[in-house]
């Protein structure tokens, strides 16, 4: 294996890992405040779907992600009313919401598939940047979305381990009754963090449908919505650690097919399966651990104050 | 605080039904007068008829049907899912419908076809992909190793790195098939040729094709030939600048210089033919083939890019092909070992050649099934 595959490698590592990147960015966020929304896949099939569509009609890829991340979050915002306001089962809504956009992204895709897209979302060197030595190519020969997520993940980590909003956040997904005691106003967070964290998953959704494969076509998500669920977990409900584990997740998946192109005989099932072994064990590891190893402690909890 | 399960519930209901509109789809194509004398022919479709794909060559098949059969209207049901719901929608379709013969065009429907069948032996079945013959029931097998031994001899004679690619979704015998004749055909013109290849252990994943595309070419293919249900490999190869084929339809919208050829499916006179036969009785259960022979599996026209010497020999094979003479299936066949399994002449059994799940020899690599 010479220098210049790996380095190819690295690359579509980078590219495949962005798509799980945003969704589990987006779930990280809903899942700090407390809330579990299951509807991952759903809401990035629902932004495929509607930034594919939008930008195919106006030619402009930049209104694409727009809607891919308004119809992303106003699927959160309906998690949200169900979940939050209505107080219903959160794993129960979330699981309807997947089968939903399933259905809904089918059915409005449906005249789209298979149509190719002239204003696709693609590569744009960094002039300087992209001239470092290995590092340069792998990650500033990429396009913008992959960019934005080199700014959004620290932006996110700061938010939630260094601001107040970023406390209130915490302390809501940790304990809500306390949190409601401080006087934070949990349906204003919890709602805030959910529809930002749906819009998040709808444009990694997109990213698939506008960057990645610029096409639309059925069940193009193909499970990755429930492997960024996985994500959330491995990372530990931290953004920074989120990123590394979408690109190793990234790269199991590119290293399953690039070692089968080079001919060697690592089973790819066992390959495939290596993600999973990885959450399981950081699991294992981690579940002594009190300091949110084991997630949000109210995660999955309704809140009702009347109830208490 | 009351909960208000109603409202939950309702939601649940109002996303279950939109989610069943939407996943199924159902869209009869019901035209023509609907006279008691029409012979009515259903089809039932395992996608969407938009899939560029497999799903949409039946589709062709069923409107050249109702073009040239006279006497005979048509209906289809897009996106059935295989199991329980078929069964529902071919009964409903022979019950309410009146429907007096049914092509079912997926593998996973046999099983419900064989069921319904027994209980209505007046109604003629084409079962796709099937191997249970029975007196209405007449299983057909689309032969697309056929056109994989051409689109390999082209393969073979347009590289130059003399390392060629297959993008492969499930390691299922038919995708062994179309793999292992892809690389007879490339060594019949060619014997120096490689042919490397990527199972995506998946029958639709266009993300994990594409990259599955990629990862050939940056092993060094220059013709990257993709079994698989979506454009995604196709416009990948396109992407990278090397050779690639079509599947299903003519793809080379996608790029004329690079898509060379690719195959077609044409089910349109076979189908035309068995409506014609369960119209005036003839009609037999026998096991058959969607092949080069009944004019099935076509190829694509030719990319500019073939020479037309290139263009000749592949012309003549599928000559060959047609008249029945010869099959992908006789030998010389050796396996990776060098093994001679099929000698010069010999035609291999069809039962094994439908339960291929190794690598002829000029394959790389190991079989995900060993």
């Amino acid at each position: 294996m010479d220098l210049q595959f790996g380095i190819s490698m690295l690359k579509a590592m980078v590219m495949l890992g962005t798509t799980l990147l945003y969704a589990a960015l987006g779930e990280i966020l809903t899942e700090r405040t407390g809330v579990l929304n299951l509807g991952v896949e759903g809401m990035m099939l629902v932004g495929a779907v509607s930034g594919f569509y939008i930008t195919y009609a106006t030619g402009s890829p930049l209104l694409g992600v727009a809607a891919a991340l308004i119809s992303g979050a106003i699927m959160a915002l309906l998690h949200a009313y169900i979940t939050i306001s209505l107080h219903a089962n959160q794993i129960v809504c979330g699981l309807s919401l997947t089968i939903f956009g399933t259905g809904l992204s089918a059915y409005l895709g449906a005249p789209l598939v298979g149509l190719p897209l002239k204003h696709s979302i693609g590569p744009v060197v960094i002039p300087l940047l992209s001239n470092i030595p290995i590092v340069g190519p792998i990650l500033f020969q990429q396009n913008y979305l992959v960019y934005a997520t080199y700014i959004l993940i620290p932006l996110a980590w700061y938010i939630i381990f260094r601001t107040r909003i970023g406390l209130h956040m915490r302390a809501v997904g940790e304990n809500p009754a306390t949190a409601d005691a401080m006087g934070v106003n949990i349906v204003r967070v919890r709602y805030l963090f959910t529809i930002i964290g749906g819009a998040l998953c709808g444009l990694g959704g997109a990213y698939l449908s506008l960057a990645y494969a610029p096409t639309w076509l059925d069940n193009m998500t193909a499970g990755r919505g429930w492997i960024a669920i996985a994500l959330v977990i491995f990372a530990r409900w931290n953004p920074l650690l989120g990123m590394v584990g979408a690109y190793a997740f990234g790269l199991i998946d590119i290293l399953a097919l690039r070692m089968q192109a080079l001919g060697t005989s690592v089973p790819s099932f066992f390959l495939a399966m290596m993600p999973y072994i990885l959450t399981i064990l950081i699991l294992a590891v981690f579940s002594g651990d009190r300091r949110g190893a084991s997630g949000p402690l109210s995660l999955g909890l309704d809140y009702d104050r009347e109830g208490q | 605080m009351k909960r208000p399960y109603g409202l939950i519930a309702l939601c649940l209901i109002a996303s279950l039904i939109l989610f069943s509109a939407a996943g199924c789809a159902q869209k009869a194509a019901n035209t023509g007068a609907d006279k008691n004398e029409q012979f009515k022919v259903g089809f039932i479709y395992v996608g969407p008829v938009g899939d560029e794909g497999w799903s949409f060559a039946h589709d062709l098949g069923r409107k050249y049907v109702e073009k040239n059969v006279p006497g005979v209207t048509t209906m289809a049901v897009e996106s059935v899912p295989e199991g329980a719901d078929a069964e529902r929608v071919i009964t409903q379709m022979i019950e309410v419908e009146g429907v007096n013969m049914v092509f079912t065009t997926s593998m996973g429907y046999e099983e419900p076809v064989l069921k319904i069948a027994q209980k209505h032996p007046e109604v003629k079945f084409v079962q796709l992909q099937g191997h249970k013959p029975t007196d209405n029931v007449m299983p057909v097998v689309a032969r697309d190793d056929q056109s994989f031994y051409l689109t390999g001899m082209v393969a073979g004679k347009m590289t130059k790195t003399n390392t060629i690619g297959v993008v492969e979704s499930v390691p299922a015998p038919q995708c062994f098939a179309a793999l292992d004749t892809f690389a007879l055909g490339a060594r019949s013109v060619n014997p120096n040729v490689k042919v490397r290849v990527v199972w995506t252990n998946s029958w639709y994943d266009p993300a994990k094709e594409k990259e599955a595309a990629k990862s050939l070419i940056a092993s060094g293919a220059d013709v990257v030939a993709p079994y698989a249900d979506s454009a995604a490999p196709v416009m990948a190869a396109v992407e990278g600048g090397v050779f690639t084929f079509g599947s299903y339809v003519d793809m080379s919208k996608y790029g004329a210089d690079k898509v060379l050829t690719g195959f077609i499916q044409d089910w349109g006179p076979l189908y035309a033919d068995l409506v014609k036969q369960a119209m005036n009785g003839t009609f037999k259960g026998t096991q058959s083939e969607g092949s080069a022979v009944n004019g099935v599996e076509k190829l694509a026209p030719f990319a500019s890019a073939v020479p037309q010497d290139v263009k000749d020999l592949v012309n003549a094979k599928y000559e060959e092909l047609k008249s029945g003479k010869w099959d992908v299936n006789y030998g010389p066949i050796k396996d990776q070992s060098g093994k001679e399994v099929v000698a010069s002449g010999q035609q291999m059994d069809k039962d094994k050649w439908f339960a291929l799940n190794w690598y002829v020899d000029g394959v790389v690599g190991k079989p995900p099934t060993k």
